[in-house]
């Protein structure tokens, strides 16, 4: 055999791919695009994203952690120099909302291409095991008899979960004292040694604690109780109204065909029964909450608009 | 206690050839990674993570934490040679690694380098194996005014540190606290001292400013200096003999010991850690005068400590799920990635793991030691090139670290910035040393002083009443005051004779 029937073949080899590929999406590589770094939620969601197309179309996935100005340096990136031919994506969270909403002239969603929603990670009120409090009334009934007391740790200051925890004073009537650690992996510490009451978290990160009755959950704040914690109520059956919506999606550059979006976004909607994916969203506890591009932004609108009235308080 | 059947099953895990090739290949990745500026552990990681997929859990683990004790070392060699630390851990190697390596010790300060950071990485993992439950019981005592206490402990020793001029120390000290302050605000959320520039939302990374104080500027004063190759070079490549080794054991040990403590409590971290290490022996020293000028101790402690500090943080990442650090965070992610669950159970749940990671941990360090002194003596050899290319070649590494850290050109702007900065410091005589360890410390100390007094209600009597924060609180006063007492009574004895 000559060498150059070896290089023939071998650049015949992407000829001879299925030639379903080109019309539909995934590409024979996509680049994952996060602003979290290595480690973060953003980045473990991505590569288990990225697995997921891996073994289920055979491509080959990047991954890029656009780290820097707390999703500012993402985010430029995606709606300036991002390919539109689909080949790069990013995952995003409620960060992609509210630092434009802090600092101007970043790109906000609307310069670039909403894709799709894919998941809403619950926020739940957790406790310490041998905390005082057996369900939810007990601590609000407590909370209102001794405002300003109790403490109730979140991730960081102006975050979602400081959001949800102002809407729920504000709703039950009642003052905690929120505290914004460095991370929910801080606040968690926190909350193990009982230096705090409660903390706002996702039930993915506590599990092992759940399981170990460290920790218990008094309430969760979604529309619909959590299938792995049937017996915690959610916070509108107690009847307050708080429904935190920390959504996990995907953007494009701005100016991508409008079929292309709707094929990647059918694409990533159909992923939900493929491992790794299921095992992530199953352990995470997250809610499979898939919106096409233009329920997602009708939603991203409304999100935003209650966003830019939380931030703006903030400077009070 | 555990069973017999099952630390024999780890031990046999580990002992496979094929998980000891790949503990080798993490260490030196690891080594190469800490070397080079810009790559810390955590990223070092994630670029092995998708070659790991096949591997059973514990090979891949193994393999990382490899990396990750590899990494430690490397940083500190980048700190002797080229005086900018290769990894944030490796900071304090700096203050007598670079003086060293200057007076043609360099296979030496590499070879203290290599030892200290195995026995330490060696020692931290053994006491790990055994105590880690329990301390993890302890580091979970600790909320924000024990953290408070431990970074004013920290600060404590700028008072060592600036032995000259006690007010440049201090305007120094200052100058890195206001630049803590830029980026974003941790308890409001919102920007801080960023002049509308997103590139400053996450605040100055500690490193730019490491890089241009001390590698640009060190560079500037290279550059005024007549072209002549000094003749010490000689004996570059020579280790340290048996007895040097045996007198810096005491240093060792006992910076392992504060490694591993500060390495326990989530949150503080290998510099951190390194830095107390190195006051610490710099305190017990019979000649504190020659640290910052080449004092072996002043390399050995701060290398033992990093290293151990991430035996230590493997208690909270182990018995607890929670990450200590970028590097912590990463392995956690994978862990869960290989369907494990970090947490109290996990002693019980899968104990052949854990102790296959303790197995793999131990190795690790004797691997680090192997490999380190058999490539100290190539390393050392940079300190025989031309000053000239030297200097070219370590502000191109400069510029492009800056660049690798974040990605930003913004910040390569910020490292030059830095190093006139620097370059004015050293002109002017301000010591460096303690605006980096304001650096280190400041923004611990603003949010754990701001988290605390959240806790108490404005009442200021929590750092007092609590006995872990009082106690520490106290071994600072102690530290501030104790060159001033030490100055006090000597006089004092000076006169009665």
């Amino acid at each position: 055999m000559n060498k150059k029937l070896i290089i023939s073949t071998l650049l015949a080899l992407p000829l001879a791919m299925p030639v379903a590929a080109q019309d539909a999406w995934p590409p024979e590589e996509v680049e994952l695009v996060t602003h979290s770094s290595s480690g973060g939620g953003g980045d473990i969601m991505i590569r288990n994203l990225g697995r997921t197309l891996e073994e289920k179309f055979g491509i080959d996935a990047v991954y890029n952690n656009r780290v820097g100005g707390s999703g500012a340096v993402a985010l430029s990136w995606l709606a300036n120099q991002a390919p539109t031919d689909g080949s790069s994506i990013m995952s995003v969270t409620p960060t992609q909302l509210i630092t434009p909403l802090r600092v101007e002239g970043i790109p906000t969603y609307q310069d670039v291409m909403p894709i799709a929603r894919l998941m809403i990670d619950p926020s739940v009120l957790a406790i310490h095991g041998e905390s005082q409090f057996d369900t939810i009334e007990e601590f609000i009934d407590y909370a209102r008899e001794n405002p300003n007391e109790l403490t109730v740790g979140i991730g960081s200051a102006g975050s979602l979960d400081q959001l949800v925890v102002q809407n729920f004073m504000t709703a039950a009537d009642i003052e905690v004292r929120i505290v914004p650690h460095e991370g929910g992996g801080d606040a968690e510490a926190a909350l193990l040694g009982q230096h705090i009451d409660a903390i706002i978290g996702e039930p993915g990160g506590i599990l092992s604690h759940l399981d170990s009755g460290n920790m218990r959950i008094l309430t969760v704040f979604q529309e619909e109780r959590l299938d792995a914690y049937p017996d915690v109520p959610t916070l509108q059956e107690v009847g307050y109204d708080v429904v935190s919506n920390k959504f996990r999606g995907v953007f494009g550059a701005p100016g991508m065909d409008a079929e292309l979006v709707e094929a990647i976004g059918e694409t990533l909607s159909n992923l939900l029964d493929d491992e790794p994916w299921n095992t992530y969203w199953r352990e995470g506890s997250m809610t499979p909450a898939y919106l096409g591009h233009e329920d997602f932004v009708a939603f991203l609108d409304k999100a935003n608009e209650e966003l830019r009235v939380f931030i703006e308080s903030l400077d009070d | 206690m555990v069973e017999m059947s099952v630390l024999l099953e780890a031990l046999l895990n580990v002992l496979t050839p094929y998980s000891l090739f790949f503990l080798v290949v993490g260490v030196f990745i690891g080594i190469v990674a800490g070397i080079l500026p810009g790559i810390n552990g955590a990223i070092g990681i994630s670029l092995i993570l998708p070659f790991t997929f096949g591997m059973p859990p514990a090979t891949a683990l193994i393999m990382m934490l490899g990396l990750w004790g590899g990494q430690n070392f490397g940083g500190g060699v980048t700190a002797a040679l080229v005086h900018a630390p290769g990894a944030a851990s490796g900071a304090s190697t700096l203050f007598d690694g670079y003086p060293m390596a200057q007076k043609g010790q360099a296979g030496k300060a590499l070879g203290i380098i290599c030892i200290a950071s195995s026995i330490g990485w060696f020692i931290s993992t053994i006491m790990l194996a055994l105590i880690a439950v329990p301390l993890a019981a302890f580091a979970l005592r600790f909320s924000a005014p024990e953290y408070l206490a431990v970074g004013v402990f920290g600060l404590s020793m700028v008072a060592s540190m600036a032995t000259k001029n006690i007010f440049k120390g201090a305007i120094a000290t200052l100058f890195g606290l206001v630049i803590v302050t830029i980026g974003t605000d941790p308890f409001s959320g919102l920007p801080r001292f960023t002049f509308g520039r997103y590139e400053l939302m996450d605040g100055i990374n500690f490193l730019v400013v490491m890089i241009g104080v001390f590698a640009i500027a060190e560079a500037l004063v290279q550059i005024e200096k007549p072209a002549t190759q000094a003749k010490v070079q000689k004996f570059a490549r020579q280790l340290p003999s048996w007895k040097e080794v045996k007198a810096l054991l005491p240093t060792i040990l006992r910076s392992t010991g504060i490694g591993m403590l500060v390495g326990t409590a989530p949150g503080a971290g290998g510099s951190i850690g390194a830095f107390i290490a190195y006051n610490e022996a710099k305190r017990f020293s019979k000649h504190p005068e020659e640290f910052g000028h080449g004092a072996q101790e002043g390399v050995a402690a701060p290398e033992a400590a990093n290293n151990a500090t991430e035996g230590g943080a493997m208690v909270p990442l182990l018995a607890l799920g929670i990450p200590g650090s970028g590097a912590a965070a990463v392995i956690l992610a994978s862990m869960i990635m290989f369907g494990l669950r970090p947490g109290p159970q996990i002693f019980t749940d899968q104990p052949v793991l854990v102790y296959s990671l303790f197995f793999g941990l131990a190795l690790g360090a004797v691997v680090l030691l192997i490999l380190g002194l058999l490539l100290t003596p190539y390393l050392a050899l940079v300190m025989r090139l031309p000053r000239a290319y030297l200097i070219t070649g370590v502000t191109g590494i400069a510029f492009m670290a800056a660049m690798a850290i974040t990605g930003l050109l913004f910040d390569v702007w910020l490292v030059l910035l830095f190093g006139i900065v620097g370059y004015i410091m050293r002109k002017l005589d301000f010591p460096p040393a303690p605006m980096i360890l304001a650096l280190v410390l400041g923004f611990m100390i603003e949010t754990s002083l701001r988290r605390s007094m959240i806790l108490s209600d404005g009442d200021w009597s929590i750092f007092f009443t609590r006995p872990i924060s009082a106690t520490i609180l106290g071994l600072a006063i102690l530290g501030f005051f104790y060159p001033m007492i030490r100055d006090v009574i000597g006089r004092l004895r000076a006169r009665s004779a």
